[in-house]
């Protein structure tokens, strides 16, 4: 179990306060709520990138809080995915190795396994900008995954996908994240995530936590 | 100081050294005439405050005239107007001059000279942001409107307070602009224009009171420092629909637009090709032309590379971006103030005279090249700089593999567009160079002894350069693009 402690920030018009949150360290963690609750902000302060004073949180015996966002050794796929476009799908992929040094041999492996997995090799070669929204998803979870992170965040992954699509888009999510064993935070509003993904549900409704439930 | 910190501190230097270097080298603020600063000051509000309404009036006809054309032509061949219409501002400030003194003869010297100039090299620019402004705001109160039987003119007044804020932003932009001036107020001012920055170019140049330049060049940047507080114009956006009715167009404005945009090309290439052969008639003329003309483009290409260069450092400590603070924050020193205090250092050697210029030049131009959507363009790979944070990547990495191969294209664009301005210098120049050293000031002096016709000849010169110095930088945005897709 991972524990975020003291998660407060003020906003303008608005106040995250979450003084004390348990995210499972294997299996997901769904974040639940409805626009506006707060969700991707606490993706945010928890990934780093914005600032958050006094907050602590413990995952694997190390309070990531104190660190930088680039020693987090975290990873994320937001809902606009944010692919790199002039780069190939592989390319893509491999930044994200090159960014945490991994050996060139457990690269290629890694690059294998997860192209198998997430059935991309057809391809690999294509430039981000050209692929279609499935093949943008596949790439950016591949993406997250190389690095072999501590805990995968999903912000509203499927939002951009088609209703045909999505189901295909969970299972696929879902067997890579048995397969490898990461940890994930996933935030949504689909009740349908919730259901195919989620050991553990956390609502979020005016920046704090209102009910737990676990499965 | 943090290494993300360095690009910042870097820029807010380069824009200081000027003052910096003025007061090493003993040339201390001195008292000035307060009658002369406040008559300077009063010239500069006129013809700046003149030129923003006559910016705006004849914007907003135009701007109805393509609401017009939108009614006809493809979003296509819109498009070809809407680059034409920009063009009198976009264009070195010779181009203009040099059409006014063509049309009108003689040409009306002093403030109301320069609102003419200013008004209507701003006029496009205007028509623009207004074009945007009513397609954000006003496509579906005129659909409105029109079903409800309203006439254009009660439409327009009932809507001036709802646009009110969007207009005091044009006419802002468009006061700073004049204001900020100084090749038109030094060519077209006379003794009855003198606007603040040829009183502090005459401070150096005629009465060599560089004390009081220098204490002139502080109230101005004080001035300035107010102004960069006040609204900023509404984004060059295109909206997915675009739509025209009855209420939002304009025959008249039409007529205005095809005048401004043709009537400025035609008067152009008229006297072009009228002026090469009053050019030729004057004896070694062309020679001395081409003789100027390798050095010319060396200088504006390396201007454009400075600036590219510049560009893309100033994505460095991008998503954090005290950088693009800066840059969107400061209003480059006075052209006066920049030519002289670099050329205190750069001595009489022809070589450093050429550095100093190539610096002072980026110096004074560098912020509005940041200015044309640059910071807009890196804000839209925060989302990308995000995601590679958070996997780790180094800023070096960054830089390199997400943040250049996307903003090379755009870059040399603009790199294109600052060797385009470099090359057609001549006020800047004219501080510098003791002599005609290049294109742009042979034509300058031309123009300044009235010789209109053979100006325009020597114009065609300017036209063939520049385009070969915009298609290198097109050549450099081409092949990166390509590498892009």
């Amino acid at each position: 179990m991972s524990l975020v402690e003291n998660l407060v920030k003020s906003y303008d018009d608005f106040k995250i306060e979450i003084p004390r949150w348990e995210i499972l360290d294997q299996g997901v963690t769904a974040l639940w709520g409805a626009s506006g609750s707060g969700k991707t902000s606490v993706v945010r302060l928890l990934l780093g990138l914005e600032e958050c004073l006094g907050l602590k949180w413990t995952l694997q015996g190390i309070d990531l809080a104190a660190k930088p966002v680039s020693e987090r050794q975290l990873a994320v796929v937001f809902q606009s995915l944010e692919l790199f476009p002039h780069l190939t799908a592989k390319d893509n992929i491999l930044f994200a190795a090159k960014a945490r040094g991994l050996s060139s041999s457990e690269v290629e492996n890694k690059l294998q396994e997860l192209s198998e997995v997430l059935q991309m090799k057809s391809f690999m070669e294509r430039k981000a900008h050209v692929l279609s929204g499935g093949e943008k998803q596949r790439v950016a979870i591949a993406r997250a995954l190389i690095s072999k992170p501590r805990l995968l965040f999903l912000d509203e992954p499927f939002s951009a996908l088609d209703e045909s699509l999505k189901s295909e888009a969970r299972s696929l999510l879902k067997l890579v994240l048995e397969r490898e064993k990461i940890p994930a935070v996933l935030i949504t509003h689909d009740l349908r995530d919730i259901e195919s993904l989620a050991l553990k549900v956390s609502e979020i409704a005016g920046g704090k936590i209102v009910k737990e439930t676990v499965k | 100081m943090k290494p993300r910190a360095w690009p910042a501190f870097l820029f807010v230097s380069f824009f200081v050294c000027p003052y910096i270097l003025l007061f090493l080298f003993s040339k201390a603020p001195a008292g000035i005439d307060f009658g002369e600063f406040l008559w300077a000051f009063k010239n500069t509000i006129y013809q700046s405050i003149g030129s923003a309404l006559l910016a705006l009036i004849l914007g907003f006809m135009m701007c109805l005239g393509l609401f017009q054309l939108q009614r006809w032509v493809s979003r296509k061949y819109l498009k070809v107007f809407e680059f034409l219409i920009l063009l009198q501002g976009f264009l070195p400030p010779i181009f203009i001059l040099l059409v006014f003194l063509e049309i009108l003869n003689p040409f009306p010297t002093g403030t109301a000279g320069i609102i003419l100039v200013h008004g209507v090299m701003n006029a496009g620019f205007a028509a623009l942001l207004l074009k945007r402004v009513f397609e954000q705001k006003l496509i579906g109160l005129s659909e409105m409107a029109l079903v409800g039987g309203s006439s254009q003119t009660r439409f327009f007044i009932s809507i001036v307070g709802y646009l009110k804020k969007d207009f005091f932003a044009i006419l802002y932009f468009v006061f700073c602009t004049s204001f900020l001036s100084f090749s038109i107020p030094l060519t077209v001012g006379g003794g009855r224009g003198t606007t603040f920055e040829i009183l502090i170019y005459e401070k150096i140049r005629i009465s060599n009171s560089w004390g009081e330049a220098f204490t002139l060049s502080i109230i101005q940047g004080l001035f300035l420092l107010l102004l960069s507080f006040g609204p900023s114009t509404a984004e060059m956006k295109s909206l997915a629909r675009q739509s025209s009715n009855k209420l939002l167009s304009s025959w008249l404005g039409l007529i205005i637009t095809a005048i401004y945009i043709f009537g400025f090309l035609g008067v152009l290439a008229q006297g072009m090709w009228s002026g090469v052969s009053k050019a030729a008639a004057i004896p070694d003329l062309y020679s001395i032309a081409f003789s100027v003309l390798p050095f010319s483009i060396m200088m504006s290409f390396v201007v454009g590379i400075v600036v590219l260069v510049l560009l893309l450092l100033s994505a460095w400590d991008f998503p954090h971006s005290r950088t693009n603070k800066v840059l969107k924050g400061i209003t480059a020193p006075s052209t006066s103030l920049v030519g002289f205090g670099f050329l205190v250092v750069a001595g009489a050697s022809f070589y450093s005279q050429s550095m100093v210029w190539i610096f002072a030049f980026v110096l004074i131009y560098f912020t509005s090249i940041f200015r044309m959507g640059w910071s807009e363009d890196i804000e839209s790979l925060q989302g990308q700089v995000q995601v590679a944070e958070v996997m780790g990547a180094s800023k070096s990495q960054i830089f390199k593999d997400i943040l250049i191969p996307q903003l090379i294209p755009k870059a040399s664009l603009l790199a294109g567009i600052a060797s385009l301005w470099a090359l057609g210098d001549f006020a800047l120049s004219r501080i510098i160079f003791s002599r005609d050293v290049t294109l742009a000031l042979m034509i300058e002096s031309l123009m300044s002894s009235y010789r209109i016709e053979a100006a325009m000849g020597i114009l065609v010169l300017y036209l063939v350069a520049g385009l070969f110095l915009f298609l290198i930088f097109m050549g450099i945005r081409y092949v990166s693009r390509r590498e892009l897709s």
